[in-house]
């Protein structure tokens, strides 16, 4: 540009970027708002309403499951619904509620954090949000079709599967739907992050949920056809004549396995690689330090995505694959503990020597790193051949899981729900329900699920309704424990609405210790509109 | 005789923000078709071919959305208000439109419809779109920094 005295250059090349906080025009009002919105945040918000409402439903069928395992002997329900309700509580968490809450986060977080105006494609945003309610109704309607909703565990393994009834054609549809979702997020997320950094942002400045996400969308893209595929197996096989899992036609129901494992342990890591993410930022806001060892958190992550892809026959070490098959697949699995030591350590040395405080999000981020490691070490436990022999499909594994994806996933969405909320809301929550919450929900998870371990090593098998009179305490146990968790969880819908209806007003920057973008350049609340020009990053 | 000095003209150009080249663009794309349609082969040998539709069409959709970033790589919007004329050079993906005012009957029109906000630049019957590369909020600061040099008519 010749002309200097009155050059203005918006986009890349600006140089006063971040002081946009003005915006005086918010959002449309009404339900076309939310119907047609195309804003990054009220997109993040809806995913994020949307998985608590899943999250309360696949809740309750939890408490069901937990109600009929109170006591020996068949209480409430009879077996096929109880196989039901095992089957949808799954699939509803997985894909309903944990899914949806990172997509959430990541609508409202990953333009924030690097300082774009939006995402790439706000319009496919708005429809990925969407295809979740038709989704979400085919899953929750197979309840009411003849035959009840599908009974073979989420993992829809056939023979089963294929002789149940419409209910199954439902589930197939729903997943697909949810997959479609997932895929048309993850392209979003992966444009928005690799083109639409603010200048100066380089990939390794990133804060590091954006980056697990980046990864965690790559994972996605990767192995969502996997799962398309599979199901649309199941279909072909139930409907249209074809023998890919129906040994009597000369299929193998073991490829199916192979297969729905070959997504489903990618699909773990995609639910808690960006939990990673969340805790990574929380931890060094209340530890006052920077994150220790950020790019050994990075490779960390990519080489937990990688092993990811290798690891899927620890889930089917009783099939019967060779015993090279078997080791491998154990040596492989053990070895993911060493880049997820990598991050427990840095999680700890980053605590080291801070001066920490212990407000609601760190407590959560606290309870997540406890017990999520002890999810990891029950992983150990299975992942060797003789033992997981043993123990495979008992309470063990029941133990191990909700170990990694409750206490791990659920506590850090939480944990970022209450780290976020007053940058979102603008409002502060009450910090004493807030600790309430965390004691009853860390009383009653451990309640729940720790007894579950002993039950798993004295031989109760997963999804069945009734037991021998040996395993009655601890399932009493582990049902009031349930319970407690299950109704804490109100104290959370609780504070989260009066905050956001009645809060205190909160600080630009709330929390002392946070330094990404959204709390150092952006006001609170922050504007409809945001990063209108992106900011220079150094 | 005495030397006229006019003011430097008024020059606002906006380009779209892009944090990865063509290059990282490239590995990115060939890095996440291998690992897909990898994946896709393997599920061909073993039998599951259906999974092979999808990872081409999830590949196909990754690089089609990346095909619409790098097609308009290029775009710009300059708008220059000289002492006599006002230019617009705006380049649109593959189209290049050129439009110039006599500066003194130009005007910017500035259209709010709840929280979107438009602006044009109207001449002899003809008015061409500003700020397109801008937010919504983006245009309403460049219609303040307008007001003074030009014209600006709000409907």
């Amino acid at each position: 540009m010749s002309t200097a005295s009155h050059t203005h250059v918006s986009g890349a090349l600006d140089d006063h970027g971040h002081a946009e906080a003005h915006d005086h025009h918010g959002p449309p009002a009404g339900f076309t708002r939310w119907m047609y919105t195309t804003n990054h945040k009220d997109i993040g918000t809806m995913y994020l309403w949307f998985a608590f409402f899943m999250f309360l439903l696949g809740g309750t069928m939890a408490l069901g499951i937990r109600a009929e395992l109170f006591k020996p002997g068949l209480q409430f329900f009879d077996p096929e619904f109880f196989n039901s309700l095992t089957t949808v509580h799954g699939l509803v968490m997985v894909f309903g509620a944990i899914m949806p809450a990172f997509v959430g986060f990541a609508n409202w977080l990953v333009p924030l954090q690097i300082g774009s105006a939006d995402m790439a494609f706000p319009r496919m945003n708005n429809w990925s949000f969407w295809l979740l309610i038709p989704a979400a109704l085919l899953l929750i309607g197979s309840f009411f079709v003849p035959g009840g909703a599908a009974a073979s565990g989420w993992t829809l393994y056939p023979p089963l599967v294929i002789q149940q009834g419409i209910s199954v054609d439902m589930t197939i549809l729903a997943v697909h739907i949810l997959g479609a979702s997932s895929i048309m997020g993850s392209i979003n997320i992966i444009t928005t992050i690799l083109n639409m950094r603010a200048p100066g942002m380089t990939l390794m400045k990133m804060p590091l949920f954006v980056w697990t996400w980046l990864i965690t969308a790559y994972l996605l893209i990767a192995v969502m056809p996997v799962l398309a595929g599979a199901v649309t197996m199941l279909l072909t096989d139930r409907h249209f004549g074809t023998s890919f899992f129906n040994a009597a036609g000369g299929g193998d129901p073991t490829m199916f396995l192979h297969i729905f494992w070959f997504f489903g342990h990618p699909e773990v890591y995609i639910m808690i690689l960006p939990a990673f993410g969340i805790i990574s930022q929380i931890l060094p806001a209340f530890a006052r330090k920077p994150l220790f060892g950020y790019a050994s958190m990075v490779y960390a992550t990519a080489s937990i995505a990688i092993l990811s892809f290798i690891v899927w026959g620890h889930h089917m070490f009783t099939v019967g694959m060779p015993a090279a098959g078997n080791l491998f697949f154990m040596y492989a699995t053990m070895l993911i503990a060493v880049p997820t030591g990598v991050k427990v350590f840095n999680w700890i040395a980053t605590m080291w020597k801070g001066e920490m405080t212990f407000e609601t999000p760190m407590l959560f981020a606290i309870g997540f790193l406890c017990l999520f490691t002890i999810g990891g070490f029950s992983g150990l436990v299975l992942a060797i051949v003789p033992v997981d022999i043993t123990l495979h499909n008992t309470y063990y594994v029941v133990a191990h899981f909700h170990y990694v994806l409750v206490s791990g996933a659920l506590f850090a969405i939480i944990a970022g729900i209450y780290f976020w909320l007053p940058k979102w809301s603008g409002k502060m929550y009450n910090e004493g329900l807030g600790k309430l919450h965390f004691w009853l929900s860390m009383i009653g998870f451990n309640l729940a699920f720790f007894p579950q371990h002993f039950l798993g090593l004295a031989g109760m098998p997963r999804r069945i309704p009734d037991y021998a009179l040996q395993f009655a305490e601890w399932n009493m146990w582990s049902s009031i424990g349930a319970f407690i968790f299950g109704f804490s969880q109100l104290i959370f819908l609780y504070n989260v609405i009066a905050t956001i209806r009645s809060g205190k007003p909160a600080e630009q920057k709330q929390w002392e210790g946070a330094d990404s973008l959204e709390w150092t350049h952006l006001p609170t609340p922050m504007p409809y509109h945001t990063f209108v020009t992106p900011p220079i990053v150094r | 005789m005495f030397l006229e000095v006019e003011s430097p003209p008024y020059i606002h150009h906006s380009v779209p923000n892009r944090s990865l080249g063509p290059a990282g663009r490239r590995i990115f794309l060939a890095l996440m078709a291998v690992t897909t349609l990898g994946i896709g082969m393997l599920a061909v040998v073993v039998g599951a071919w259906p999974v092979m539709p999808f990872a081409g069409a999830e590949v196909a959709l990754v690089f089609f959305a990346f095909h619409l970033v790098r097609l308009h790589d290029a775009d710009f919007e300059r708008l220059e208000i000289g002492p006599h004329e006002v230019r617009v050079e705006s380049r649109d993906a593959e189209s290049l439109t050129r439009f110039v005012a006599h500066r003194p009957w130009a005007r910017v029109i500035v259209r709010e419809r709840g929280a979107r906000c438009t602006l044009g630049l109207a001449y002899a019957g003809r008015t061409v779109q500003l700020g397109r590369l801008m937010s919504d909020e983006g245009r309403r600061k460049l219609a303040e920094e307008l007001r003074g040099r030009i014209a600006v008519t709000a409907k």
